[in-house]
């Protein structure tokens, strides 16, 4: 059986689970929008065992031979829940934490695992992972230090800056504009990269398949050029051998299974990495592309689902339950 | 220069500190990481600085780092504006994984993406990777539930509820690894103390605490969980540290 998990109107997650029953597989919902008609019982040991129930439908964990997985902010969610006491996030956080917990330890193909996925919640540490498995890097300063950042710019004329943490920021450019603005890093640490001319590429890695997306725009940020003025064009396209290569060991390095890869080719042909998505949002690029993404990931989950090596779950035989 | 990384509010903290000050130790507080004089290249992190008190001082005079911090809580960061902390604390935070994970061998106890100060496990992964390390592993039996009452759809106004069976009081031994190394550990049978040590080499934890199950008339000691970090009031555990950090007496 194949486990989706997340909320079902988030667009990737509704894309996979069209792709499963397009494939007629067995599939088990569990709606994440629904956190508070969710309970989870675990039997936590040399294994973890144990059922996930929504509103009377029960999934046995042991029966799950893999899983696909998107998470969001629940807070709105339980909130919206009229009625709910005050602990409620707190209680809705644990259901949430117990599968997560067991994602991390199953037998099951996950993607991705919980454990892999948190290295892009700093960019500069994934940033020095990505250095070391052979990617270009841009130049990198972070600082509470105006002054420092001041002969960052100008030590490389063009200089963009964004958030340190997972947190989605804009990326934008330093102008004229932040000259007084550069004061305010002394209260918080900054990222400031060498802005990197060139084109951006969306690569999604699913398994050992590549799907690269270039990116036509004159935005400093392409996700959000269609704000301030014309949306970006995305072409799908075949990346260079040993790009595509690098990409797909990448993702492997950092134990993930499926990812979404942002990097620039610069005019003197290198290729710059900036970040490894390890939840990607592939349905923008492949409505644009037609690339099918999605049945990909299907196509991971069912052989997943059906692989002769998979490991069953085993059952402790001699521990003390608490 | 020792540098010990903990919440402005953990007293233990700073009276090791204290207890160190004389032999180049400093406290560093959430505060400090919110404050101008920070510099880090992340292709040249011993040519930076870092600000400390009042004080900027070049990352270079570092010579060890201990971290009993696992996260930043906004509510630390008093001196920025209320709406900010919550984005300030996660910039920081990511800030210093990068940070410490570029000090390598410096740091005794270094960070993992989401947490400063060890790896991040849930109970689960702690249990599962114990078996690995060939202790007897205790069972929790765990229900995690935000609704309670008929099972017929989401109940507006239903109680959320949390169970997870704890051992009776009295029964737990908690054991501290500092640097691979059990601390203060004689009752604990060698079987068991070797299991922890492995136990903390396999998931890369400086510091670690563990709870143990004694038996009642043999060494088979159930293990029933872990944490990254130690309490540095526990026996031990201060002279462990001096060692560790290479203190100088």
């Amino acid at each position: 059986m194949i486990l989706l998990w997340g909320p079902v109107d988030d667009r990737p997650f509704a894309a996979v689970r069209q792709a499963l029953h397009d494939r007629g597989a067995e599939v088990a919902v569990v709606d994440q929008r629904r956190v508070v008609a969710t309970r989870v019982e675990l039997r936590q040991g040399e294994e973890t065992t144990g059922v996930v129930e929504v509103a009377g439908t029960v999934v046995d964990l042991d029966d799950v031979r893999a899983v696909y997985w998107r998470s969001r902010d629940l807070r709105e969610d339980v909130l919206a829940a009229a009625g709910l006491d005050g602990g409620a996030i707190g209680r809705a956080w644990a259901v949430e934490d117990a599968l997560l917990g067991w994602l991390d330890v199953t037998g099951a193909s996950v993607v991705n695992r919980p454990a892999a996925m948190a290295s892009n919640a700093s960019k500069p540490y994934q940033l020095a992972l990505l250095r070391d498995l052979g990617f270009d890097v841009p130049r990198t300063l972070v600082t509470t230090d105006p002054v420092a950042a001041r002969a960052f710019w100008t030590e490389h004329g063009a200089v963009v800056y964004k958030s340190v943490s997972g947190i989605r920021s804009v990326v934008s450019q330093l102008g004229p504009a932040h000259d007084d603005r550069l004061e305010a890093v002394a209260w918080c640490p900054t990222q400031f990269q060498q802005l990197v001319p060139g084109q951006d590429h969306r690569v999604h890695v699913v398994g050992n398949e590549v799907f690269a997306t270039a990116v036509i725009s004159d935005a400093d940020d392409y996700r959000y050029a269609g704000v301030d003025g014309d949306p970006a064009e995305l072409r799908a396209v075949r990346l260079p051998d040993e790009v595509a290569s690098r990409c797909v060991e990448a993702t492997r390095a950092l134990g993930l299974v499926i990812s979404g890869v942002d990097l620039r080719r610069a005019p003197d042909g290198r290729w710059f990495c900036f970040e490894v998505n390890p939840s990607p949002g592939f349905t923008y690029y492949e409505t644009n592309t037609g690339q099918p993404i999605a049945a990909a990931i299907a196509s991971l989950l069912v052989d997943a689902d059906l692989s002769p090596s998979f490991r069953p779950v085993r059952r402790p035989a001699r521990t003390p339950a608490q | 220069m020792i540098l010990v990384l903990a919440s402005s509010w953990d007293t233990s903290a700073s009276a090791l500190v204290s207890g160190w000050g004389a032999r180049g130790a400093r406290l560093i507080t959430p505060v400090d990481l919110a404050r101008p004089g920070w510099r880090w290249d992340p292709a040249a992190p011993l040519a930076g600085d870092l600000a400390v008190g009042s004080d900027v001082l070049p990352v270079r005079s570092v010579a060890a780092v201990v971290s009993f911090l696992s996260v930043i809580q906004p509510s630390e960061l008093q001196h920025i504006a209320p709406d900010d902390r919550e984005y300030v604390a996660a910039e920081v935070s990511a800030f210093l994984v990068g940070w410490l994970t570029s000090l390598g061998e410096r740091v005794l106890n270094p960070p993992t993406p989401l947490c400063l100060n060890g790896p991040h496990l849930r109970d689960a992964q702690w249990r599962r990777e114990a078996a690995l390390a060939g202790l007897p592993v205790a069972t929790l039996r765990r229900t995690e539930s935000c609704r309670v009452g008929d099972a017929s759809g989401d109940a507006p106004g239903a109680a959320c509820a949390t169970t997870a069976a704890v051992p009776p009081p009295g029964t737990v031994v908690e054991v501290a690894v500092v640097g691979g190394s059990c601390v203060a550990a004689d009752a604990v049978p060698p079987v068991v103390r070797r299991g922890l040590e492995d136990l903390a080499a396999r998931t890369g934890a400086g510091l670690l605490s563990a709870r143990l199950l004694p038996g009642v008339d043999s060494d088979l000691w159930w293990f029933d969980g872990a944490r990254a970090g130690v309490d540095p009031t526990a026996d031990g555990v201060s002279a462990s540290l001096e060692r560790s950090l290479g203190v100088a007496s």
